[in-house]
This record gives C-alpha cells, sequence and structure tokens, in this order.
C-alpha cells in the first residue's frame, strides 16, 4: 500500500493501455512511454503490463505503507527517499542526511514508512514513470487499469491522484535486485512517420512543409494530442468531412492548418484529414514533448516500419528472457550485455533478505 | 442496392482505413452502415481474423481494421474481401427499439430556446418534431458509448456552438448540424442541448458496456417534468467531481 502525502496535477495510473474496445468509443489510455513501464516491470519481476504511475508534474510526496520496491524511468525528477523521521515532520524540509538521491532506470528498495520525494517541478523535461514490484492494483475495468479521464473509469476512481488516496499493490513473488538497471534512451524528437489514408490530399509543397518543418509544441498539449505550430498546412475542405476511426500516432490536420499528433487518449474517431502516422517505435517519445519543445517528422516506409517494430519486440523478449534469467538464479546480471547497466553498479549486498521478507499489501 | 468500392490505405503501419464515400459527401446510407457492421462483427467472431485483429472501428462509410501486426494485413483484407463479396455471409443485423425518456427544455435543455430561434420553430414545435423523428444510430465514438444518430429532421438543423460549453451534463440530449446525439458523459462540448435522459448511457461494469448498439433505432419519448416521473431522472454519478 501507498499513501499519497502531496499530491500535484495529473499523476495517474497507467498499464500499457485499453485494447480492443475502440469500436465502443473507449479510447487507449495507457503510460504515455509504454516500452519504459514494460522495461521497468521486467527489472522488478512483475509481468510487462503491470501498472504503475505516470507523473506529469512534481513535486510529489508518496509514502510507503509497506515494503516496496520501485524502478523510476523517465525524466529524472530528482527523487529522494527519507526515513520515518524526515516524513513525520509534516511541512519542513527533509533532513538531508537522511534523504539518499534515486537515480532513474535502476531498481532500488522502498522501504515501509519510507516517503519518496519527487523533488523536480518542472515538466520541461517530460513524464516520468514509476513502476512497482507487484504493481498498482487497482480494478480492471475494460481488461485494463488504466486511468481514462475523458469517460471517467478506470486507474483511482478514474481521476488523477489527489493528496490522501491510498493506492493497493499487487502480491509479487519475484525477488529484484537492487541497483540493477537500464540505460534509457533520450527522445530526439525526430519521429519517424508513415504516410496516411489523406497524405495526398497534401500537395507536393505541404509534404515538404510537413518533413521540413521544426514543430513547435503548444501549451495545449496533453495526453490526447500534441498541438503543433509552425506554418499552416493546406487540405481541401479539412473542415467538413465524415469522421472517421483514428489511433494514436496519427497526424490530424484541422481547418486551421496546425497539425496533431494524437497521443494515449486521443478520441476513436475524428473528422479531420490524417495525412500520416508516428510509428509505433517512437511512440514514446510523446511522453517527453512538451510545451516548449520541437519536433520533426522524418518520412520512412511501410516495411522499415515493421522492421523497426519487430526490432523493438525483439529487444523486450530478449531482455524479458535475460530477466527471468536474473531473477531465478542468482541476481548478479551477467556484464556483457548491452542494455542491462546494473552490472556495473551492483551494490555489494544484493539485500536479498530484505526482498524475500515483503510482505502482500 | 450498389456499394460503392472503397478507397483502402494504411492508417498506421498496423491499421487499414476502408472509405466508402467522397471524402465531402456528409451522407451515409444505412444499408452500407449496416452491411460494415455486419462485416466488423463477423471479423471479430471468425477465429481466423479474430486472431490478427485487435479492434474493427466502424465510423460513418468507413472502416478501420487494427491489427496486432500490420505485416498480416494482406491475409485479414482477403478475409474481409471474401465476406463483403458474398452478401449471404454476412448476417442482416436485428434491429433493436430503444426507448430513450426525454425531460425536454427548462433546465433540462438549456439550448432549446436557442434551437427554437435558429430554426424558427416554436420550442414545442422543436420538441415535437425532435421526439417524433424515427433514428438510427450509425456508429459509436467520440466519446465511450457516444452514438452518432442519423435521422434527424432536417427542420431541425442547427450549426453547432461557436464556443463550446464547459460543462455538458451526462444523459443531455442534443442537436449539432445534422445530428441528434446523447451524451454519456459530463464533457465539454458544442452541440445545442435540448433535454436530458436519465438512462446510463455507458457503464464499464455492464457485459455489454454501451447502452445503444450501431443499427438500433431510437425513439425519444417525452417524459412530464414532475413528481411521477423524478425516479427515472436520478443519476448516482451527479455528485462525482470533476477533473481537467
Amino acid at each position: 500500500m501507498i499513501e499519497v502525502i502531496l499530491a500535484a496535477p495529473m499523476v495517474t495510473v497507467q498499464d500499457t493501455g485499453r485494447r480492443g474496445r475502440r469500436h465502443l468509443g473507449v479510447p487507449r489510455c495507457g503510460m504515455l512511454d509504454e516500452p519504459a513501464l514494460q522495461q521497468a516491470n521486467l527489472l522488478l519481476g512483475n509481468p510487462m503490463d503491470a501498472a504503475g504511475l505516470e507523473i506529469t508534474f512534481g513535486p510529489i510526496k508518496l509514502k510507503a505503507l509497506t515494503d516496496h520496491h520501485i524502478v523510476l524511468m523517465g525524466a529524472d525528477m530528482q527523487a529522494t527517499l527519507s526515513g520515518p523521521a524526515g516524513s513525520a515532520s509534516a511541512g519542513s524540509p527533509d533532513p538531508p542526511a537522511l534523504a539518499a538521491s534515486l537515480p532513474p532506470g535502476f531498481v532500488h528498495p522502498w522501504p515501509a514508512g519510507h516517503t519518496l520525494h519527487l523533488t523536480a517541478a518542472a515538466y520541461g523535461r517530460g513524464r516520468a514513470c514509476l513502476a512497482i514490484a507487484g504493481g498498482i492494483d487497482v480494478p480492471l475495468v475494460l481488461g485494463s487499469r488504466s486511468t481514462d479521464l475523458i469517460n471517467r473509469f478506470g486507474g483511482l476512481d478514474g481521476r488523477a491522484l489527489i493528496t490522501g488516496d491510498q493506492l493497493p499493490v499487487g502480491r509479487s513473488n519475484a525477488l529484484p535486485v537492487p541497483a540493477q538497471g537500464l540505460r534509457q534512451p533520450a527522445a530526439d524528437g525526430q519521429l519517424r512517420i508513415v504516410p496516411g489514408p489523406d497524405y495526398h490530399d497534401l500537395d507536393e509543397r505541404g509534404q515538404q512543409t510537413l518533413l521540413n518543418t521544426r514543430w513547435q509544441i503548444t501549451s495545449s498539449s496533453n495526453r490526447m494530442g500534441l498541438r503543433l505550430d509552425g506554418p499552416r498546412l493546406n487540405l481541401p475542405d479539412a473542415g467538413s468531412r465524415l469522421s472517421y476511426g483514428v489511433l494514436p500516432g496519427q497526424i490530424q490536420v484541422p481547418a486551421d492548418g496546425r497539425p496533431i499528433v494524437l497521443a494515449a487518449d486521443a478520441q476513436t474517431t475524428g473528422g479531420y484529414p490524417c495525412v500520416a502516422s508516428v510509428i509505433g517505435a517512437d511512440l514514446w517519445q510523446l511522453a517527453y514533448l512538451t510545451p516548449g519543445a520541437s519536433l520533426t517528422f522524418t518520412e520512412i516506409d511501410l516495411p522499415s516500419a515493421h522492421r523497426l517494430q519487430q526490432q523493438h519486440a525483439t529487444r523486450l523478449q530478449w531482455l524479458a528472457v535475460q530477466m527471468a534469467k536474473t531473477h531465478a538464479v542468482t541476481g548478479a546480471p551477467s556484464a556483457d550485455q548491452p542494455h542491462i547497466a546494473g552490472a556495473t553498479r551492483e551494490a555489494s549486498k544484493p539485500e536479498r533478505s530484505k526482498a524475500m521478507k515483503e510482505s502482500p499489501s | 442496392m450498389s456499394i460503392p468500392e472503397p478507397r483502402i490505405s494504411f492508417a498506421t503501419e498496423n491499421a487499414i482505413l476502408l472509405k466508402f464515400a467522397e471524402p465531402s459527401l456528409n451522407v451515409s446510407s444505412d444499408h452500407l452502415q449496416g452491411r460494415l457492421h455486419a462485416l466488423a462483427r463477423t471479423l471479430q467472431m471468425k477465429a481466423e481474423a479474430r486472431a490478427l485483429l485487435e479492434d474493427a472501428v466502424v465510423g460513418p462509410a468507413s472502416l478501420l481494421l487494427v491489427l496486432y501486426d500490420g505485416r498480416h494485413a494482406e491475409p485479414l483484407l482477403r478475409q474481409a474481401e471474401a465476406l463483403w463479396l458474398d452478401a449471404a455471409s454476412l448476417p442482416d443485423h436485428t434491429s433493436r427499439v430503444v426507448r430513450i425518456p426525454v425531460r425536454y427544455g427548462g433546465e433540462m435543455g438549456p439550448d432549446l430556446e436557442h434551437v427554437a430561434r435558429a430554426t424558427g420553430l416554436a420550442p414545442q414545435e422543436v420538441i415535437a418534431r425532435h421526439s417524433q423523428g424515427r433514428y438510427r444510430v450509425d456508429c459509436l465514438g467520440f466519446l465511450a458509448g457516444f452514438a452518432y444518430i442519423g435521422g434527424l429532421d432536417s427542420s431541425l438543423y442547427c450549426a453547432r456552438k461557436t464556443v463550446p460549453a464547459i460543462r455538458i451534463a451526462p444523459g443531455s440530449i442534443a442537436i449539432g448540424g445534422t445530428r441528434t446525439g446523447i451524451y454519456p458523459t459530463e464533457s465539454p462540448g458544442g452541440w445545442h442541448i435540448i433535454g436530458r435522459t436519465g438512462l446510463c448511457l455507458f457503464d464499464p461494469a455492464r457485459p455489454e458496456p454501451s447502452l445503444l448498439q450501431p443499427g438500433d433505432e431510437i425513439r425519444f419519448e417525452i417524459m412530464p417534468d414532475d413528481a411521477s416521473t423524478d425516479a427515472m431522472f436520478q443519476r448516482p454519478e451527479d455528485s462525482r467531481q470533476t477533473h481537467d
């Protein structure tokens, strides 16, 4: 069990999303950086689709009511962990001597009574993802634990977390290995796209504009979509078309000519022309492309998009196999694997006894 | 009845869009819509297709096929084409009639007066024509359980609001352009609200979460705004918080 001591806007429970319900008008939702959650779950010995928290703004404070293990991924929100003494004096800053800094990408124990403090307030570097051994154990709604903020179900009562909330955590059978971690790719804002149904409604100049512009991300961007600013893209009758089914990643052009990249919470149907779509292998970057940042589009062909998708799936599978071995055997990852950086920073004591004492909450 | 050839394109690397109408043609025929729903349902029930298909989203005169892996688009399209060409393989949808009890006007329909002014009809005439219409659910989308309902009397067509309302109550009956619809969830929206129903349009805990299904025939029934119908218009979620 976790208690929210101090909430900030837009902390939500997210897993890998609600699939196969778009015909009912139900959006996908889910962690914007889905591979970060999947990898963190593997480090913790969770199923890949276990639910975690997506954190947009800080500062926030969370208190463990039972012993847990966590992995923070994504934006470094300057996480520290302080003991019961620090958290007891509400309102005053935690004594620095008790606060241990938690680098993102690594497994950390989070003992009962300790407060996790994400100190950074900035949204500029994007969102953070917190995964926990056992997963956030809110009820499954339509096959997912993700919060649907638009339709108000899933997650915790269909809403973002507020101060005082208590979150149940599932039972973990794995023995997470503290100090084991993963190197994360950095979002470079170069999104690869494939042409969409209405690509040829853009004239050649429009296609060049789409590909040659450094698009600015505006402040009206959110989990539904990234609204971009730059030169106008003109399409015939962009404002008066029939709606059709749309998906996260698609690039819509409304009548005002400023493109929108649909994100995880995007509605299921849309009436604006869809000129292209960001490939699945690059969608995770949307978590870090926040207002003030910019992005560019590079066109690739379908076979390349499929090849990149396959590579991505293979890497995750490989990591799953490696982690299954690690959790099953010793807790010491082998040093020659490019994606496991934990080997170089392995703790001198694996702390397995602590992991074994972990109790269901 | 002749059905046009669809335009087929990749929507993403893992989804195919079939479009059956000219982009600016703002009409949809019941026959085409019925066939599209039958095709979507049949594909989702056939084991061979279901293995490849994550979702099938019907829009007005369109069908979006979402695949687990876009590399299997070819075999899925072959199955879809075979079903489409063999009329007998697509069962006719047995249409249900869903009755929606509505309180029109007043607090429940704050934009009724505006619609009356915009259409040049008396408010009572707007109510009469709206409640006498024969409607069909063309498809679901926009919000969970939101139905795109066709069949609005052309004398009730009314351009959307220039500035959307910030908060529309769940169950609100609205007119937007050439359509009427029911807001399942509290949300912002640009349609004109002429009444409200107490029915729950979408409940994720129900085996079939959406009250309205594509192809359903809809009848709006006028309910008196008095104590005799109060129980039909009480909503448990009215006390829920708003989150933006």
